[in-house]
């Protein structure tokens, strides 16, 4: 069923989650349909940083019961190779774009905001707040002050809606979340993935080329859908909740709780139609 | 290389297991996918089982797992080859004939088209479980008419037992228990000694970075279907990225077959057996 996200009319509840649907790559692997048939009522890129990465060293990913523990490191090309190969593959879409970016410091982030405010077929922005910033040695999504500083900094340069994404590995989210609204955050998208750890199991050195990782997946659900819960109620913007989500079930609970859309992101990696899935079987529930 | 890789159908869907045998200590699980019918030799797909997939040994097996064909007969008859050695692939070995096997694919890019007029001869080589690309790329070659070299290495015996319908293969194991001691480096020399070759070939990460080394020194054209980690299988989670010359890419869609021009090394830490 169609829904109203900050004044963006979309087709159903459900997106994808940052960095876990990449519709270049399935459209290499699957052809034109990945993209006429796009799973979600709205595409959300992976981040985007100034400077392009590589991401952290492989090994990336382990499967822990029902999740999965990944150390990705945000690669992507940097945002002028973004701007000039894949933004116009993307707006090809028959889905609005949210566009993720992150800085390392605020001057970055002003340049990324600033680039993508202008671009049409975008209808939002978000804040990937989760992530170290190199300028202060903080986390900016666990510290309700930072993150408020970060909205405010950029509050000024778009009138497109901004989303902070916030890190579960926060005291107390719902106090970050409060903070991101009254520095004029237009939405709030979590959670983020929780840290952790995976050992070898031959040396019990850390698996990961990045050390520790982040967990997603069902195993997470239930304290994603507490944290969504208490945010929801902490504040009066809309919630894009995730974490877990498998299906229309578990979409509609974070539905239940307050949030306006859902995002599905490691249940796409076990089929990369979940999105439309999950958005079929929540209008099903819906009509009930 | 071109991108003319066969496509697979969009989503997840569940086929029919028409026929499961053992093949030394590996499963072969064939079945009949006629959404898909077309897959190149190195593409793979990502098994998992309709039922009975997760909940077990701790809520593992969860994601999908990354199995390469053993053999196609075009018309959607294909055959996997399973090494059980996690809850994942012990899953996957466990299915009978009549059960239903979920899959995503063909993944992937696949060999590159080998064609019976080229100049250099091709060199097939496998080592344990990367048996199954390299069969199937010889059984097309076969079929095409090009002759090639079949080079299989093994553990020992029982696992050797995999190259019994292959005769015309050079086969070596570890404990000298059938065919030539050793790895299969000795024969690939000799090969290579014996003319120019270009060089196909799929193992475990040490055996790899062995034929890579061996092909560096003797200029030697090389391809090699590698492995990683991997959680979706078409480009989404950024998982299965290993480092190349050209920096780091991802191996579902960018490989798994990769030009050994590109490769410095082939790293071990990548290795997917724990999982």
């Amino acid at each position: 069923m169609s829904v109203n996200f900050c004044g963006v009319e979309l087709a159903h509840e459900v997106v994808n989650a940052s960095g876990t649907f990449d519709p270049l790559a399935a459209r290499r692997t699957f052809g034109e349909v990945a993209f006429t048939d796009f799973p979600f009522s709205a595409h959300v890129t992976k981040t985007i940083t100034v400077a392009a990465r590589q991401g952290n060293r492989p090994p990336r990913l382990w499967e822990a019961p029902t999740s999965l523990i990944n150390s990705i490191g945000l690669p992507n090309k940097g945002i002028d190779r973004w701007l000039e190969e894949d933004y116009p593959e993307l707006r090809k879409l028959p889905v609005p774009l949210i566009v993720n970016v992150m800085g390392f410091d605020t001057d970055e982030l002003l340049k990324l905001v600033g680039v993508v405010t202008g671009l049409e077929d975008v209808v939002a922005i978000e804040l990937n707040v989760s992530c170290p910033n190199v300028e202060t040695g903080t986390i900016i999504g666990s510290d309700p002050d930072e993150c408020a500083r970060t909205v405010d900094a950029v509050r000024g340069l778009t009138t497109l809606p901004l989303i902070v994404k916030l890190t579960p590995n926060a005291t107390d989210p719902a106090a970050v979340a409060i903070a991101a609204s009254e520095a004029g955050a237009d939405a709030i998208s979590m959670i983020n993935t929780l840290r952790g750890l995976a050992l070898d199991p031959a040396t019990l050195e850390p698996w990961l080329g990045g050390g520790t990782g982040g967990v997603s997946g069902p195993g997470v659900r239930a304290v994603a859908l507490a944290q969504t819960a208490s945010v929801c109620a902490a504040v009066s913007i809309p919630i894009i909740g995730m974490g877990g989500v498998d299906s229309g079930a578990s979409a509609n609970e974070f539905l239940a709780v307050g949030a306006t859309l859902v995002a599905v992101g490691t249940a796409s990696f076990t089929d990369p139609m979940a999105g439309s899935r999950i958005a079929g079987e929540l209008a099903g529930l819906r009509q009930l | 290389m071109s991108d003319s890789r066969p496509i697979a159908p969009f989503g997840r869907r569940s086929v029919s297991i028409v026929e499961t045998r053992s093949l030394g200590l590996y499963q072969v699980i064939k079945v009949q996918d006629d959404a898909a019918p077309l897959v190149r030799p190195g593409q793979f797909h990502m098994l998992s089982t309709t039922v009975g997939w997760g909940g077990e040994t701790g809520g593992r097996p969860w994601l999908g797992r990354a199995i390469s064909f053993l053999s196609t007969d075009g018309a959607g008859g294909i055959e996997f080859l399973v090494d059980g050695v996690g809850p994942g692939t012990h899953r996957l070995s466990s299915l009978k004939s009549g059960d239903q096997l979920d899959l995503v694919g063909p993944l992937g890019n696949g060999f590159p088209e080998v064609g019976s007029s080229d100049q250099t001869k091709p060199c097939l080589v496998a080592g344990g479980i990367g048996l199954a690309p390299i069969l199937a790329l010889s059984q097309r070659l076969e079929l095409d008419g090009v002759e090639h070299d079949l080079i299989l290495g093994f553990r020992n015996a029982e696992f050797a037992g995999a190259a019994r319908d292959w005769p015309n293969a050079s086969v070596s194991t570890d404990d000298g228990s059938v065919g030539e001691q050793g790895t299969v480096i000795a024969p690939l020399t000799r090969a290579l000694d014996s003319g120019s070759r270009t060089v196909y070939a799929c193992g475990p990460p040490l055996m790899l970075e062995a034929v890579r080394a061996l092909c560096d020194e003797t200029n030697t054209p090389a391809w090699f279907a590698m492995e990683a980690p991997m959680a979706c299988g078409f480009g989404a989670c950024f998982g299965c990225a290993v480092e190349t010359k050209d920096g780091i890419v991802r191996l579902c869609v960018d490989g798994p077959v990769l030009s050994g021009s590109v490769l410095a090394g082939i790293s071990s830490t990548g290795r997917v057996d724990a999982q």
